[in-house]
């Protein structure tokens, strides 16, 4: 009898198969389970050695005091406070957010994106913050520190000692270094003594020392920091709880450096070799308000999910957890968002008009519509030098013109739909570098034509295009990133701007790679881009003429001999009075040579559910979230 | 059939060797180095380290070397027959060792930790899109062609053909918006593998305090079903065509006749002489999926925020990170020779009449 393949055997078959994928199921059941029961055992230990720690105290015998606590609440803490005391304020529930793209990796120094420092700053704490509304710098884990600034001759004390130490045979980096060259700034922290890191342990100033020596390992793969940390000459404990940094020649953004500086735990990064930690994906630990449920086993694909550190030395944050997701296509982030699945929405220009006009929308959510400090400006940068020799650009008088062919206003209106400010220079209108007698050049084509007159440019054969002296048209192409449609939009704007005129613009959308080869070859005529900026912005590095050389940021190669005075004496005047007045004639000078014709400042436009409570809009941006609140009444997510 | 086995496992070699060689050096041309690295988050560019990251990198992956020679490195990284080479980069003695498929330079980590992530979801997919895509298609493939002509053969045919028209991004986007939206109808999530409260959740559905609780299995199996739907629809086409063809043509033969004349029941023709030999160029096809499984497809997953094999793929190139594009590469090869290979033994079994001596 043959024993045919029949039916019953392709059900015995598919009965085995689903017994084996039943057994997978299982599999990952259990490993579910035990990452629980380890969760659980882990917090079981912490319990176990507090309890410990307060058994032994017990033991030893605590006097009770009847006067004040020596160390109050930080300063950095009263804008919570005072949140918490509102009426309907209640701790618990969630803010879920979301990210356009994927985060890499979570380990600090490690990660470039700006998704990872998000989270990093919940989990890592630095020495000071700046307060959100007066931009005062307000101590964090220091409690006082104090600024001896030897700025003073400080050039000419250095030149010597350099000078006698070069005699000596000693490179300029051992010179630095040296233990007893003159220091310009030397700033001593005293760091409060009741910090902990989210495992318990306390933190001395050993920890900030060694983060300083962590970063400057040339075996850590944190080049980009060792770059910006190159001004500090050293980082000393001075006490248990006091360092001192010392930097080698004055820099306006010494303090900024060093207050901003996030202490990262000597016992837990310590324990890992260099390879491991440039490896590791997910090794997040720190004394923040939010901690990683386990400081080692995030991988990417994970959800990013940061508890509240129950063991946090200051005023603990209303919220139970923080949740970040990963919504990379932008229709399914905004209709998450209208499901209620996200709570924070940041939309683009488009985006924000339709949702505006949305009445269930604006009904649930708060929306606001801000300029942030940090955000930075569109421009078009127009090459003076190519292949050796000067361009059309390098004449002031033609790029005046060019910028007053723009209609910068109706650029902001339609491509923006309203949501910018029109630039005159590098400078945020809203900060304290801008000059206010700047006025921005006019939209005037006459104007404009006269000036490229002036400088040789007519219409000399009647085709309506611009030719120089030796019969060329005024030619040039616009190299942008392609793949944006906001650029697009623009780039095509600007076209038809200059068609007018009679110049013909050619765009040329690169793919992001070769973008950036060409502009660090200076192989391009005008490319439009955008720079971040900063609460107060350093433009050495894209101004000055040093700047100028292969792979500089000074991509345009602009000379002004008077810029540069000014910036070298601003970025060494470290009061503030004195260096404002600098940067204000910086940008005049700017807008008088207009290297960029600067387009504008765009806002940062966003939706936050309506459920949360004391949102506002800060001169930092929106508001902190430990200072945001939902109502027992209406929190979503409880447990 | 050893025989055939043995050369055709050889041969793979060259094959390999050359396919790796040409994406070597396509991305050694391609403009644009590490710079793709330091994009920032809007397009505007930080104002530094752009030199330090460039020096960094070089030091730590010999990138300032001739290409020729970064070229034979890497091969000799992958062989499991080759030069030792320890952690300083010294070369050690001629023998078998692991293969090490290297490091991603953006990201600083093994290759192999990051296909490791990735392959779960993108065979996870798979594996629910391929068994649909062909119960259904042979299922009516067989129908239309026992029923040819018939209103169900020709409205399954146009069906299938204008569902294969419809353009993926554009299927992904309106399902979101229409079936995950909820000002119209939520039926199913945004996107992502599991829900905000996942992890909360025990593993099967169960009421909890009275209300029912989806559970964590059937939690991430609704989230896969819109993927899982994009993935299928455009893929019936092909197959139930196919299909329909091969048994047509089997269906006027003359052993069916014989089986016919014999007395043998309509079903038992069908399904016993006539599937088995309509298979085979079924069987061809499937080998072929193989790689595709593997492959990913990054439409989808973008749309659906999955970080699957496609996108780990995608960003590797516009990063320029070629470690990781050459090994995903040399792997996905090595797989499409070996599913070929097995294509053409499972050939040799199904059909009798086929042999490589």
């Amino acid at each position: 009898m043959e024993n045919r393949f029949g039916v019953k055997d392709f059900f015995l078959f598919l009965l085995l198969g689903g017994l084996i994928v039943l057994v997978i199921l299982a599999m990952f059941q259990f490993d579910r389970q035990w990452d629980h029961v380890r969760a659980i055992s882990n917090e079981l230990a912490e319990q176990k050695r507090t309890l410990r720690d307060i058994r032994d105290l017990l033991e030893r015998g605590i006097t009770v005091s009847t006067t004040q606590p020596t160390e109050q609440v930080a300063p950095a803490f009263e804008r919570i406070a005072a949140a918490r005391r509102m009426p309907d304020f209640a701790m618990g529930d969630r803010v879920v957010d979301a990210f356009g793209g994927g985060v890499a990796r979570l380990t600090p120094l490690l990660s470039g994106d700006a998704a990872a420092s998000v989270v990093q700053d919940y989990v890592l704490e630095s020495l000071c913050t700046r307060d959100p509304d007066t931009l005062e710098w307000k101590g964090l884990l220091a409690t006082d520190w104090t600024v001896t600034d030897n700025t003073q001759g400080f050039d000419e004390k250095y030149e010597a000692f350099a000078a006698a130490k070069r005699a000596e045979g000693l490179s300029d980096e051992e010179i630095a270094h040296h233990p007893d060259a003159p220091r310009s700034i030397i700033i001593d922290f005293k760091l409060r003594r009741d910090v902990r890191f989210s495992d318990g342990v306390p933190m001395t100033a050993d920890d900030v020392v060694f983060t300083y020596n962590f970063i400057m390992n040339e075996q850590i793969a944190a080049p980009r920091h060792r770059a910006y940390l190159r001004r500090i000459a050293s980082v000393e404990k001075t006490g248990p709880y006091a360092v001192r940094f010392t930097f080698i020649e004055p820099y306006f953004e010494a303090f900024e450096l060093a207050a901003s500086f996030q202490v990262m735990p000597a016992h837990f990064y310590g324990s890992f070799t260099p390879e491991e930690f440039n490896q590791s994906v997910g090794y997040l630990l720190g004394s923040g308000p939010y901690r990683m449920p386990n400081p080692t086993s995030w991988k990417p694909g994970m959800l990013i999910e940061l508890r509240r550190n129950e063991e946090y030395w200051g005023v603990a944050p209303p919220f139970e957890r923080l949740v970040f997701r990963e919504i990379t296509n932008d229709t399914a982030r905004l209709t998450a968002f209208r499901n209620g699945d996200i709570d924070i929405f940041g939309a683009s220009p488009q985006q924000y008009q339709e949702m505006v006009k949305d009445s269930v929308l604006v009904a649930r959510s708060h929306h606001f519509e801000y300029q942030n400090p940090v955000g930075g400006y569109r421009y078009i940068a127009w090459n003076q030098h190519r292949n050796g020799k000067p361009t059309a650009f390098a004449d002031k008088r033609v790029r005046q013109a060019l910028t007053m062919l723009i209609d910068r206003d109706r650029l902001v209106d339609e491509i923006m739909l309203g949501y910018a400010v029109k630039a005159t220079g590098p400078f945020n209108p809203a900060g304290q570098q801008h000059n206010p007698d700047v006025q921005p050049w006019p939209y005037d084509i006459e104007r404009a034509r006269a000036l490229l007159a002036e400088a040789g440019f007519v219409d000399r054969n009647g085709d309506g295009i611009l030719e120089d002296a030796s019969g060329r048209r005024f030619t040039f192409s616009l190299t942008y990133p392609s793949g944006n449609p906001n650029y697009e939009a623009m780039v095509l704007a600007i076209k038809d701007a200059y068609a007018r005129a009679g110049i013909v613009v050619q765009p040329d959308p690169l793919e992001w790679s070769i973008f950036t080869t060409r502009i660090e070859n200076k192989d391009f005529d005008a490319i439009t881009l955008g720079w971040t900026s900063g609460i107060e912005t350093d433009i050495f590095q894209m101004f000055h003429s040093t700047q100028a050389m292969a792979g500089g940021d000074n991509f345009v190669s602009y000379r002004n001999e008077e810029l540069d005075r000014l910036i070298e004496l601003a970025r060494k005047t470290i009061d503030p009075a004195k260096r404002l007045p600098l940067w204000q004639q910086c940008h005049a000078i700017l807008h008088e040579d207009q290297p960029y014709t600067f387009l504008f400042f765009p806002k940062s436009l966003v939706f936050i559910d309506k459920r949360f409570k004391n949102v506002k809009v800060t001169r930092l941006g929106m508001n902190p979230r430990a200072e945001w609140y939902v109502p027992a009444a209406e929190q979503r997510y409880t447990q | 059939m050893l025989n055939y086995i043995i050369r055709r496992l050889l041969l793979m070699i060259p094959t390999l060797v050359g396919i790796t060689l040409v994406v070597f050096w396509v991305m050694a041309l391609a403009p644009g180095g590490v710079g793709a690295s330091l994009l920032s988050a809007e397009g505007a560019m930080r104002p530094q380290e752009r030199e330090e990251l460039r020096k960094y990198l070089n030091k730590r992956y010999g990138l300032d070397q001739p290409k020729w020679k970064q070229y034979l490195r890497w091969v000799n990284q992958i062989s499991p027959l080759g030069f030792e080479v320890d952690d300083a980069g010294n070369y050690g003695k001629f023998t078998f060792k692991a293969p090490d498929l290297g490091e991603s330079m953006p990201r600083g980590r093994p290759v192999i930790d990051l296909v490791a992530e990735a392959l779960p979801v993108t065979l996870l997919l798979n594996l629910l899109t391929v068994p649909i895509i062909y119960a259904i298609a042979v299922t009516t493939g067989i129908y239309a062609a026992r029923h040819r002509g018939t209103a169900l053969d020709v409205s399954t045919g146009v069906l299938f053909i204008s569902l294969w028209s419809l353009p993926v991004m554009w299927v992904g986007v309106m399902l979101i918006g229409f079936f995950a939206n909820r000002d119209i109808i939520q039926l199913f999530p945004t996107g992502g593998l599991h829900s905000t409260m996942a992890d909360q959740m025990t593993f099967l559905p169960r009421f909890v305090n009275g209300t029912w609780e989806r559970g964590w299995l059937l939690d991430t199996l609704w989230h896969l079903a819109l993927p899982v739907i994009c993935l299928t629809y455009g893929g019936f086409a092909f197959l139930s065509k196919l299909m329909r063809a091969a048994m047509l043509e089997n269906l006027a033969a003359d052993f069916v006749r014989t089986a016919r004349a014999k007395g043998v029941g309509e079903r038992a023709v069908l399904f016993r002489h006539v599937l088995r030999n309509s298979i085979l160029p079924l069987i061809t096809v499937a080998a072929g999926l193989l790689p595709g499984l593997l492959g990913g497809s990054i439409i989808i997953e973008q749309i659906f925020s999955l970080n699957g094999m496609g996108r780990l793929m995608i960003d590797a190139i516009n990063q320029r990170d070629r470690e990781l594009v050459l090994s995903i590469t040399f792997v996905i090869s090595l797989i499409s020779l070996l599913s070929l290979l097995l294509s053409d033994i499972l050939y040799a079994v199904a059909d009798p009449r086929v042999s490589y001596e």
